[in-house]
């Protein structure tokens, strides 16, 4: 797992704490995109695809649009990016607004390498299981929608932990055709167990039969 | 002498009577000549006895008769030339001839002798002063002397036959006066004053002795009249008499008294005004002994001064002494005597007493008000000090104790020159503030009031009073102490405004030196592949470095409590100072603040910080005026400009906002201490601003902004191109 593979992203609109943190984040063997703005950002985050894990290094007092406006407009349009913010002068109330708004960290200035370290690498590390987390959901669900609603059906009541006995009963089958549907779910969904499916539809935000199934987020 | 007149009278008697001889010969040469006999002979000889006898006295021509009869005899008697017979007819004829030629010689001699004599008084009359002027009895002149020409111009041709009291124009032998009349009767003689007139018309007063002329039978015939002129007498008649009622009545009502003593001391004499003083009448204070008018404590005095007059006659002597009236009230009297010796040869004493009891009076008051005044003086809590151009006349208690100098010490030090030279400047009174040093050599403040002003004898003096302002100048310097101290607050105040986004704006250089130390470490633990990096990462924390202490003393000068100075500085650098102070508090405010100030306004001399100070608390007031209006309109905008005002070049500073604006009622009361419109602050920052820019020689004030928001400006005098910082 190279540092390298990952991308911080840097804005402030201080030059030299700018130059400073880059040339930090650098040394410390990320990757790094420097930005004076959120707006130059917001263009380069809207116009470019990022590969790899990465964070963002935000200072919060920021001229123009401020570092909570970007959280929220990065937010609004679903770049879910772990944020580090950064600060001169700390205040409670701009914290957990931060926090709540999904900022991993809240470093205050002059932030210690050690501390920035730790926090890039855990919002880096997060990211990266984010990815995988959404490139698995992703997988589940290409999976999923293979399945025809018989299935879907039969699978909802294999994960409420159902008996293919009863499940004949609930969808009025025969319980040798249950059978067949749940080796067919079990097939297309590559669930090498039951706990595996459950699992998955957990990801997938199954509710137990009877509920309407919610339409998943998507990246 | 009587001897010259004498030999004269027989030089000239011989000399006629040789004459006489000479005539006698000739006579009887002419007679024998011609034959003549004794009878004719003897007529001529009697014309020439008779003729010889009016030009020589009696004694010549009597000789000569006696010669011409013993010339008849020898000659022409017969028988002819013999003397020895002698006919008794002869002798008969020769002694008639004898007879006649005597009583000839005798009555010519005696007439000749009274036209003498009446020739004689005619001119002594002549020779008199007097004028002397005869009358018949019809009153027209028949007598004119020299002197009556003298007196009235008048020759006596012109008078002779004139009527007196016509010529004179006077009442001329008025006969008919009575009393004239009588004496005239009696006597003959009579006297009057008239006045007369001369010829040129002037008036004189004469004074006429008549005379009266009587014939045998005892009738008047003629009048002498002597007239004197008595106009210069009359006059000084008339200015004796003057004098002595003048006298007289100074003696009398002159509101002095005067006394005439004599020896021992008794009341001669006293005019009626000394007596009146005392209660007296005259009569009952002369005899009197002077003593009486002294109280019994003075009389041995007064014996004093008595007896030193008399030891002294001729000299005069003064004292001052109390007299008793009779009623036993006292008076204060001046007095002068002298010891004068009179004509009976006695001495008196002669007093001239005064009373002053007044002036002893105002004296007493005099000196009574100017013990008062001393007092008043002395216990002023001011110190006094009289001067003149040569020094200290006279001080008081106060300026003696204050200063630690006898007041004999004093008396007599000079006038400082600071001192002449304020006085010089003719500004009356003056005031001002000058140490004094005592005797101990310490100094302590004082504020001197002078005034000069001229004295009745025309001497310039200066009368100066100097109150200690010690405890005045402590509460000054303690005030001045707490203004500074005020100034320093308020300032620290406003500073405080800014700088809460003070510690973002110090933590970004730290953060970037942070950063680049960490990346210098982290490259340097990589083994300093990348060298260019390093350097680059050193560089930058260099530059910070400066960059957060520039920020820290920024704040820091701002801070700091220091005396103000009095610089030439650019009213732009200080716009540039607070701008910067002023940012960090801008951005988190969403403030923007913009700066148009030209770079060659000229100097101004003043206090950077203090101005900073102004420049800073109007700032922060604009952002907070701006709080409530939306970020777009939070603008700030920084001026300065060149001015003209009452012809001095200033320099104009104006911070715009858009905010608010001003409400009609808060302009007026704006700068008034703690007026505030804010719910945080003292309300002190722009009467502490006010303050400063007006000991700079400037003015504060606020206006309105033209759309939106209010000026506050301030403007100060550019400095002199000559004057030195």
């Amino acid at each position: 797992m190279s540092e390298a593979e990952a991308t911080v992203f840097v804005v402030d609109d201080d030059p030299s704490v700018r130059r400073s943190t880059e040339r930090l984040v650098r040394s410390m063997g990320f990757g790094v995109r420097a930005f004076a703005t959120g707006q130059e950002f917001l263009y380069f985050i809207a116009a470019e695809r990022v590969d790899g894990p990465a964070c963002l290094v935000l200072d919060i007092q920021l001229p123009g649009l401020s570092g909570l406006d970007l959280q929220r407009e990065l937010a609004r349009i679903g770049a879910l990016i772990p944020i580090i913010f950064l600060t001169g002068q700390g205040s409670i109330p701009m914290s957990v607004r931060a926090m709540k708004e999904g900022a991993v960290e809240f470093l205050t200035k002059p932030v210690r390498s050690r501390d920035l370290l730790a926090a890039m690498r855990a919002a880096i590390a997060g990211d990266r299981v984010l990815q995988e987390e959404r490139r698995e959901v992703a997988s589940v669900r290409e999976r999923y929608a293979r399945l025809t609603p018989r299935e879907r059906e039969v699978m909802a009541h294999i994960v409420a932990g159902l008996l293919n006995k009863q499940i004949a009963g609930e969808l009025d089958a025969s319980e040798r055709t249950i059978k067949f549907h749940r080796a067919h779910v079990m097939k297309k969904m590559q669930a090498e167990s039951l706990a595996d499916l459950v699992r998955m539809a957990a990801r997938l935000g199954l509710e137990p039969p009877g509920a309407t199934a919610p339409v998943p987020e998507d990246r | 002498m009587i001897g010259d007149v004498t030999r004269a009278a027989i030089r000239r008697a011989a000399s006629t009577f040789a004459l006489g001889l000479a005539a006698l010969a000739a006579v009887s040469l002419v007679s024998l000549w011609i034959g003549l006999d004794s009878a004719p002979t003897a007529f001529l000889y009697l014309i020439v006895i008779t003729l010889l006898s009016l030009v020589s006295g009696f004694l010549p021509a009597f000789l000569l008769s006696v010669l011409a009869v013993a010339t008849l005899h020898l000659l022409f008697v017969s028988p002819t030339r013999s003397s020895e017979i002698l006919g008794v007819l002869d002798v008969v004829g020769l002694s008639a001839f004898l007879a006649v030629a005597a009583v000839v010689t005798q009555l010519v001699s005696r007439a000749t002798r009274g036209v003498r004599q009446a020739e004689l008084r005619a001119h002594l009359l002549d020779l008199t002063h007097d004028a002397v002027i005869g009358f018949d009895m019809d009153r027209r002149i028949t007598y004119w002397n020299r002197g009556a020409e003298r007196l009235y111009g008048w020759t006596a041709a012109e008078a002779m036959g004139r009527f007196g009291s016509d010529l004179l124009q006077a009442g001329f032998l008025d006969l008919s006066d009575d009393v004239t009349g009588s004496a005239r009767e009696r006597t003959g003689f009579w006297q009057a004053e008239d006045l007369h007139t001369t010829r040129e018309g002037r008036r004189v007063d004469v004074a006429l002795r008549y005379a009266l002329e009587r014939d045998e039978s005892g009738r008047p015939v003629a009048v002498l009249v002597t007239a004197n002129d008595i106009t210069e007498r009359k006059q000084a008649e008339d200015a004796l008499r003057k004098s002595e009622e003048r006298w007289r009545a100074v003696f009398e009502h002159n509101p002095i008294m005067y006394f005439m003593l004599d020896r021992v001391g008794t009341v001669i004499s006293v005019n009626p005004f000394g007596a009146e003083q005392l209660c007296y009448t005259v009569e009952k204070l002369v005899g009197r002994s002077v003593l009486d008018l002294f109280p019994e404590a003075d009389r041995e005095t007064a014996l004093d001064y008595l007896a030193d007059c008399l030891a002294h006659p001729g000299e005069t002597r003064s004292w001052e002494l109390r007299k008793i009236r009779r009623n036993g009230t006292l008076l204060w009297v001046r007095e002068t005597g002298r010891a004068v010796r009179t004509a009976a040869d006695d001495v008196v004493v002669l007093v001239v007493s005064e009373d002053i009891s007044q002036r002893k009076h105002t004296e007493d008051e005099l000196r009574a008000s100017e013990a008062r005044f001393r007092i008043l003086v002395d216990h002023a809590s001011d110190a006094f000090f009289l001067q003149d151009e040569r020094g200290i006349v006279d001080v008081n208690r106060q300026a003696c104790e204050s200063l630690g100098y006898t007041r004999d010490e004093l008396i007599g030090m000079p006038a400082t020159d600071q001192f002449r030279q304020r006085l010089s400047t003719g500004e009356n009174p003056i005031t001002y503030e000058i140490p004094l040093r005592r005797k101990d050599g310490s100094e302590f403040p004082v504020e001197v009031r002078a005034r000069m002003f001229q004295a009745e004898d025309e001497q310039k003096f200066v009368i100066a009073l100097a109150r200690d302002i010690t405890d005045r100048k402590q509460a000054e310097r303690a005030l001045q102490e707490a203004q500074a101290v005020l100034t320093h607050a308020t300032r620290v105040t406003t500073l405080g405004e800014v700088t809460a986004s003070f510690a973002h704006e110090l933590n970004q250089p730290l953060a970037a030196i942070a950063n680049n130390a960490n990346a210098c470490r982290a490259l340097l633990a990589d083994g300093c592949k990348e060298l260019d990096e390093l350097r680059e990462a050193l560089a930058e924390i260099v530059a910070d470095t400066e960059r957060a202490s520039a920020i820290i003393e920024r704040v820091r000068a701002l801070a700091k409590r220091s005396t103000p100075e009095h610089a030439k500085l650019r009213l732009g650098d200080v716009v540039n100072d607070v701008a910067a102070l002023a940012a960090a508090e801008a951005a988190a405010r969403h403030v923007a603040i913009r700066t148009d100030v030209p770079s060659d306004l000229p100097v101004v001399l003043g206090d950077r910080v203090q101005l900073q100070q102004v420049l800073l608390n109007l700032v922060v007031n604009a952002m907070d005026a701006m709080a409530s209006v939306g970020d777009e309109a939070r603008r700030l905008e920084i001026r300065g400009r060149l001015d003209v005002e009452d012809g001095r070049t200033v320099v104009t500073i104006r911070v715009e906002d858009r905010g608010m604006g001003l409400q009609p009622e808060a302009m007026n009361r704006l700068f008034e201490p703690f007026y505030t419109t804010k719910t945080q602050g003292m309300g002190l920052g722009l009467a502490i601003s006010r303050s400063i820019i007006e000991a700079h020689g400037g003015r504060l004030w606020a206006e309105p902004n033209q759309e939106k928001g209010a000026v506050f400006a301030f403007r100060l005098p550019a400095a002199q191109a000559e004057e030195t910082t």
